[in-house]
């Protein structure tokens, strides 16, 4: 029944629903590998089998048949798990997963109008035949799956007959006349099939409010048929006084049955009913109830009639997304304003959009400072208190809408359960995976970025971290080993651990390949966290054997890089025996930060403002400084490295007399930092650093001010490493690489 | 969980009128979680006779069990209840937790 106008708003709303049926998928994933641990719960079972109710509904809208085909086969095993008639089992639980990844191609493929190939379908009607199976309650594994073996396909109406659509509403006193619509009903059947019959079963009342002697029940249902419309009527006759009766033709048009929904508006699922008989699709019947619900809102047309959202929303079969999408289309089409009349309390916006807006945020920041600037220089006082409301606001929708971006992790590590399992499995190894702080928040493109760098890690830890359950008993430790993923936010980064408690990094196997690879002079042994440091050089791996996950070298140097492509680091601690823990710090966002301005001569530079600790301002300069400009101060009796910005970055303007000392934290570090000036706070938008400035170390970013001048902005942590690094020619330290240290590291 | 409650092996429009204050009776049962979620359960074996007005009958149960977030399981439907429930389009008041999940 779908018209060239359907097909054009099922072509449109398609990516809406795909999106949509893969975040199902995703959740039905995450459920089947929480009810591993705890079978039996009943909430999991509930919220599995509504996953794969909605993918069946929403794919039923577009006319996905495979899709809805292959959903029904694993809602009904998931429907008999939820009623306790199967119990969960690996094997279960694995083919489950299976049929999810099925699900999964299926909707990718719903764009593709051309013939499956014969390998595909085979695969697939297999694993149907084990979903069936497992079903029965025997055993879904090791099934010789036959392709001759198929559901028998859906009885047509019989030749001559065509299908009527019959629609009837038993009167109150129907018992009372002596009419049973149960031997109605049969008598009806004489005259042909009915394929499908369902009853409003929500419009009989509770116990309390029933007179059981008053009939409240109505039916919807197909008749495949070659009697005449008399002849159906006729069968009726005894009721005809008792009932509401609709006959709709073959071949009805879907206003036809619009009109059936508008005569009975106290039968609410009358809309779900009838697209459950087939009588009409969801996308005309939400094409019909909006010209219902226009009209019913008309002046002087009475009651608002119940709108499409609220009719399919309620068996959760469709997405309301779908719904809203269909309902707007209808309303552009006909030139209505106002939203889609729904209340559904997401948008979906396109990333670029998001992307333009940030933008030209950005560029409201710097005009922003500047006209503050002027604002200052200028002393009118109105002007002032005008600029600081105009600076708060822009700061209030700098926050907003950076929050637009942002995307808790712990979707990203939820998507790692099924990795550790997998992989666990693979090995022969048994590991927990534990997520913690899984709702920090960064920015979504980040997560994109780092979602490769953390599957590498975490493959790793499984592979060369975790030891095999007999030697992990051996070594006193439980026989399940312990992944742990940790997101949380500090300083002004968002800092990533991957922990495990395996074996740890075996320091002389390390220092022995980085002799034989030649990375490190030999004899020469660096201290811990250089010898740690080797592992992240590339093409170095110290596995005895290349296997599919590890072990070929090209991983964790690739992991480093795309990390520092993003203005991260990533780090090791590990102990030898116990486990060990990689650390990747990120910066939240890659657009704006909150700084503080500092001057060093008439340059400008920002450090991060989370990272500052405090200031000791105008204090004398000191001369005690060493050939790289760094010095120390005493600090409430603790000694504080200090570092000479001017020395470092070999600034040419005379050091002035008095100078302030900026605390800054970077990790676990504090350190200070030496300016001539301190500028106050400063929000800024991150400009990236142009391709010649790109090796800076220490330099995260450039921003521009409200004078138009260039501030370099800082990374903390790069600042303090950079600063640590000994120095044998004082002033130039930023390009050259692999100076006075017994490490030749190309990332320098 | 409340029950097994036994239904009579006549439900139609000439017992339901009597079978209504017994029904009621068993909601007013403290309905307590096994597990599987709150339930009550009536076994209907002994169902021979049911006609509409017996199917009304325990859909009205079903829904004042909805009603309080409780589920009505069937047990052992006789032939005579499954072939009426079939009839009527309200075989899910047999199979499924609840008859609104009853269309797909």
């Amino acid at each position: 029944m779908s018209t060239p106008e359907d097909d054009d708003l099922i072509s449109e709303m398609l990516p809406a629903f795909m999106e949509e049926a893969h975040e199902q998928c995703d959740a039905l994933e995450q459920l089947l590998l929480e009810l591993e641990a705890a079978p039996g719960e009943r909430r999991l079972l509930d919220a599995l089998f509504r996953c794969a109710h909605t993918i069946k509904g929403s794919a039923g809208v577009f006319g996905l048949d495979k899709v809805v085909g292959f959903a029904h086969h694993v809602e009904a095993l998931l429907h008999k798990l939820r009623e306790g008639e199967l119990a969960l089992t690996p094997a279960l639980s694995t083919l489950l997963l299976q049929s999810n990844d099925v699900l999964r191609s299926l909707v990718n493929s719903a764009r593709d109008e051309g013939e499956e190939c014969s390998t595909v379908l085979q695969a697939r009607e297999a694993l149907v035949l084990r979903l069936r199976t497992a079903g029965q309650g025997e055993s879904p594994a090791a099934l010789v799956a036959d392709p001759l073996v198929l559901p028998a396909p859906e009885p047509v109406a019989a030749q001559g007959s065509r299908r009527w659509h019959v629609s009837v509403q038993f009167g109150a006193d129907t018992f009372r006349h002596g009419i049973d619509p149960l031997s109605l009903l049969n008598y009806v059947r004489g005259l042909g099939e009915i394929p499908f019959v369902a009853c409003d079963t929500l419009g009989v009342p509770t116990l309390d409010n029933l007179d059981p002697e008053n009939c409240h029940l109505c039916f919807e249902f197909s008749l495949d048929t070659s009697a005449s419309r008399a002849e159906i009527d006729n069968a009726f006759k005894f009721v005809r006084e008792d009932c509401v009766l609709h006959l709709i033709e073959p071949g009805a048009s879907p206003k036809d049955f619009v009109a059936l929904i508008e005569a009975m508006p106290d039968k609410p699922r009358l809309g779900d009913i009838l697209v459950s008989a087939g009588a009409i699709t969801r996308v005309q019947l939400a094409q019909g109830l909006q010209s219902q619900a226009d009209a019913a809102s008309e002046p002087g047309s009475g009651g608002v009639a119940p709108l499409l959202g609220e009719l399919l929303q309620s068996t959760a079969a469709v997405s309301g997304t779908v719904v809203a999408a269909a309902l707007q289309k209808q309303q552009r089409q006909r030139g209505a304003s106002g939203g889609g009349g729904d209340d559904n309390s997401y948008i979906r916006v396109h990333a670029d959009r998001l992307d333009e807006v940030i933008n030209l945020l950005g560029e409201l920041v710097i005009a922003g400072a500047g006209a503050s600037m002027l604002a200052r220089q200028s002393r009118q006082r109105g002007l002032l208190e005008a600029n600081q409301q105009v600076t708060r606001l822009i700061e209030g929708i700098r926050n907003s809408t950076l929050k637009l971006r942002m995307v808790p992790i712990g979707e990203t590590f939820a998507r790692f359960r099924r990795v550790v399992r997998d992989t666990a499995a693979e090995l022969g190894k048994e590991v927990s995976l534990e997520i913690e702080g899984g709702d920090t928040e960064l920015d979504k493109a980040m997560v994109e970025r780092i979602a490769d760098p953390l599957m590498h890690l975490v493959r790793n830890a499984l592979d060369h971290g975790l030891e095999p359950a007999d030697q992990r008993v051996q070594s006193g430790k439980p026989a399940q080993g312990r992944l742990t993923l940790s997101a949380c936010h500090e300083s002004g980064s968002i800092l990533i651990r991957i922990i495990d408690d395996g074996r740890g990094v075996q320091r002389e196997k390390v220092l022995q390949r980085a002799w034989e690879r030649g990375l490190v002079e030999q004899g020469v042994v660096p201290s811990d966290a250089e010898i740690l440091d080797l592992i992240f050089a590339p093409g170095f791996s110290t596995a005895d054997t290349v296997t599919n996950l590890s072990g070929r070298g090209v991983g964790m140097d690739v992991v480093r890089s795309n990390v520092e492509a993003l203005r991260g680091s990533v780090t090791m601690v590990s102990e030898p025996g116990q486990g060990s823990c990689i650390e990747i710090r990120l910066p939240l966002t890659l657009a704006i930060i909150d700084g503080f301005l500092v001057g060093v001569g008439s340059s400008k530079f920002i450090l991060p403002l989370d990272a500052v600790v405090e200031v000791i301002a105008n204090r004398a300069t000191a001369t005690a400084v060493d050939a790289s400009g760094r010095c120390c101060v005493e600090l409430r009796g603790e000694v504080l490295p200090v570092v000479n910005l001017r020395t470092l970055y070999a600034l040419d303007s005379p050091q002035p007399e008095r100078s302030s000392v900026v605390v800054v934290r970077a990790g676990a570090r504090r350190y200070g930092v030496q300016v001539d000036a301190l500028l106050g706070q400063h929000q800024t938008v991150i400009k990236p650093l142009g391709l010649m400035l790109r090796s800076l170390r220490g330099v995260s970013g450039s921003s521009i001010l409200g004078t138009g001048e260039v501030a370099l902005i800082f990374d903390a942590s790069a600042l303090g490493q950079l600063a640590a690094q000994p120095r044998t020619v004082p002033g130039k330290t930023l390009r050259s690489d692999g100076q006075a240290s017994p490490i030749a590291n190309p990332s320098l | 969980m409340a029950g097994p409650h036994t239904l009579p092996a006549e439900l139609t429009v000439y017992t339901v009128a009597d079978a209504l204050p017994r029904f009621k009776a068993w909601l007013d049962e403290d309905i307590a979680d096994q597990g599987d979620g709150p339930c009550l359960r009536v076994d209907a074996q002994a169902v021979a006779e049911v006609d509409a007005a017996g199917v009304q009958l325990l859909l009205s149960l079903a829904n004042s069990l909805t009603a309080r977030s409780c589920r009505l399981i069937v047990n052992q439907p006789s032939a005579a209840l499954r072939a009426a429930c079939e009839a009527l389009g309200t075989s899910s008041l047999l199979d499924a937790p609840h008859p609104m999940e009853a269309l797909p």
